[in-house]
């Protein structure tokens, strides 16, 4: 459905997108996670066409993108990260005006946008102007506006951002109704380990690199080699950190006041013998647990720690 | 199918309040210039009316219908681009089915549609000066004519250089000052030319037989020339050829394009100036230009 090789975008000396190979199967749900900056929202954009590549190809159904956006602008339905609306229109005016961009002949549209309204439970907002809306209409209004044209490829890049956690909730409902509907959907994030249920696959971005792509098992199979360990001391944190920077298994030490975070790559009885090396060393242990394992975690662990998902 | 984007912008431009109270100064500014010239003409003519002093007043009037559009249209027409980038709806009119030519036509018809108004709002007012007599309705109807082509011009320059200027009140600052430009310059330009040119044939340098040249290369800079434009319309309706008799003076030649007027020739050009510019403009807010990139 979707493929995308060797793309590469730059903005001056600064590689915003570093040959990145992806491809996304029809009918299923790809959640796209990277920190800020990484490179998610340039990608979006050159698969929606609002952006050149500096290199690289985009097919989609095997037609190159660059070669003949005209003819795939059926195909995408487009949700940006920031987006504004028309506030001196009614809802229903926004997307009868959205109709008439794709040129859906006028008898058609009523009915069109009576079941997009109804899809993101504003169908009793129909009349209201757009201004009246609170943000998270507006934004379950801006996915209503990307359908009208029922796409194939739905990109949303970040449908939730700016959202209050109720907000949240709905969109996340209204995303859950979506994938019922047999769209292909890209979606970036940061409530992505809420979505996690409803995305079949999911890709890591970081510096313009995907680093690893796969279902959510596996991804997590990939990275569970390494777990993370938590320490809670009564207090000398140095001389635990000192003992731990001495075992090779032991990675990524983040020491705070009164607890040692760190990744553990070895087997449970080596794990044993750090416990007892921290106590023989007469360090304060309180408690030493292992951290269950989500897709925030993974996804800190494999961008490096960097900020939110 | 009506262009979405005209359709769209025609119901907030009916909305917009605004717009009324614009309309309602203008009008109101319309009437009493047209009052005041009518009342000087009463003072200057006790012993009968000349209708001469009507061609002025309807005259001053097109002139200031004129100056008008020429700053009305650029504030309004160059945050036609700009304006959906401020407020970040342009986005969503690039992913959709219009092409960048329906995007930008349909920006410009939003525009013409408020000179539209303007025109057909100040119609009872011209009216007053019809009631004299003087002044042909076809003569009006060819001078409306010309100005929604002049605010055509004008507004595919703002279109242009709102795609160009990224913010609002820059790309009405820069549409102005090349409208501004355009009359100064092209006026300079040519008086500049034909000084050069007469200074080459007085030394010698060049033979006369160049006239037809540089008089056709004068009269297509001062084709682009408002003001000239304007001098010309009053020329029309005066029933009189001086525009060209000045030009062919001032070159030395016999330019005649029999019942052609030089507003006629300035509204063709201006015609295909426009198509340049909106061409210009579609181009510019393509995101992805036609070109095969590096591999």
């Amino acid at each position: 459905m979707l493929k995308i090789e060797g793309l590469v975008k730059r903005y001056g000396k600064f590689t915003a997108v570093d040959h990145l190979d992806m491809e996304v199967s029809k009918g299923s749900i790809y959640g796209f996670v990277g920190p800020n900056g990484a490179g998610k929202t340039t990608t979006m954009k050159i698969m929606a066409g609002l952006l050149g590549a500096d290199g690289g190809s985009v097919y989609i159904d095997d037609i190159d993108i660059c070669e003949d956006m005209e003819a795939l602008k059926d195909k995408i339905g487009y949700m940006p990260d920031f987006f504004g609306v028309y506030n001196d229109l009614r809802v229903d005016e926004y997307m009868d005006f959205y109709a008439g961009t794709y040129y859906i002949p006028y008898d058609k549209r009523k009915s069109i946008i009576d079941d997009l309204l109804e899809l993101v439970d504003l169908s009793d907002k129909r009349n209201a102007y757009v201004d009246s809306l609170s943000r998270g209409m507006k934004q379950r209004l801006c996915l209503a506006r990307s359908l009208i044209h029922d796409p194939e490829i739905l990109i949303l890049d970040e449908p939730a951002s700016g959202l209050d956690p109720r907000a949240r909730i709905e969109m996340k409902e209204v995303l859950k109704q979506l994938s019922t509907l047999d769209k292909t959907i890209i979606i970036s994030s940061h409530i992505l380990p809420e979505l996690a249920e409803m995305c079949t696959e999911i890709g890591i971005i970081n510096r313009g690199k995907l680093i690893d792509s796969g279902s959510v098992n596996e991804i997590m199979r990939h990275i569970s080699k390494e777990r993370m360990i938590d320490v809670r001391l009564l207090g000398d944190t140095e001389a635990a950190v000192r003992i731990l920077e001495q075992i090779p298994e032991v990675k990524d030490i983040k020491e705070n006041t009164f607890d040692v975070a760190f990744a553990y790559n070895g087997t449970d009885e080596m794990l044993s013998e750090v416990l007892a090396k921290l106590v023989s060393a007469s360090v304060p242990v309180i408690s030493f647990t292992e951290r269950e394992g989500n897709l925030e975690d993974i996804f800190m662990k494999l961008t490096g720690g960097e900020n939110n998902a | 199918m009506l262009n979405p984007v005209f359709r769209k912008d025609m119901r907030v431009l009916f909305r917009n309040v605004k717009v009324y109270v614009g309309l309602f100064i203008y009008l109101f500014v319309l009437l009493g210039i047209t009052n005041l010239i009518l009342k000087m003409i009463n003072m200057d003519n006790y012993n009968g009316f000349n209708p001469e002093y009507i061609i002025t007043a309807y005259l001053v009037m097109l002139g200031f219908q004129m100056l008008t559009l020429t700053f009305i249209i650029p504030a309004v027409t160059s945050s036609s681009i700009s304006g959906e980038r401020e407020r970040q709806t342009l986005d969503f009119l690039l992913v959709t089915k219009m092409s960048g030519w329906d995007i930008v036509t349909g920006k410009l018809m939003s525009s013409l549609l408020l000179v539209a108004i303007i025109i057909v709002a100040s119609m009872p007012i011209y009216a007053i000066i019809f009631y004299y007599g003087g002044v042909s309705i076809l003569g009006f109807i060819l001078n409306t004519v010309f100005l929604l082509i002049y605010s055509c011009f004008v507004g595919s320059i703002a279109v242009f250089f709102s795609t160009v200027v990224k913010k609002t009140a820059a790309a009405t600052a820069v549409s102005n000052l090349f409208i501004i430009g355009i009359t100064l310059g092209t006026g300079i330009a040519t008086a500049i030319i034909a000084a050069i040119y007469n200074s080459l044939l007085v030394s010698g340098i060049v033979s006369d037989s160049w006239n037809r040249v540089v008089g056709a290369l004068c009269m297509l800079i001062c084709s682009t020339n408002p003001f000239i434009c304007f001098v010309s319309i009053v020329d029309s309706q005066m029933g009189s050829q001086n525009v060209w008799n000045i030009i062919n003076e001032m070159m030395d030649t016999d330019f005649s394009f029999g019942f052609l007027q030089v507003w006629h020739i300035i509204a063709l050009i201006y015609v295909a100036l426009s198509y340049l510019f909106l061409k210009m403009a579609a181009r510019n807010i393509l995101p992805v230009k036609k070109k095969k990139h590096k591999k």
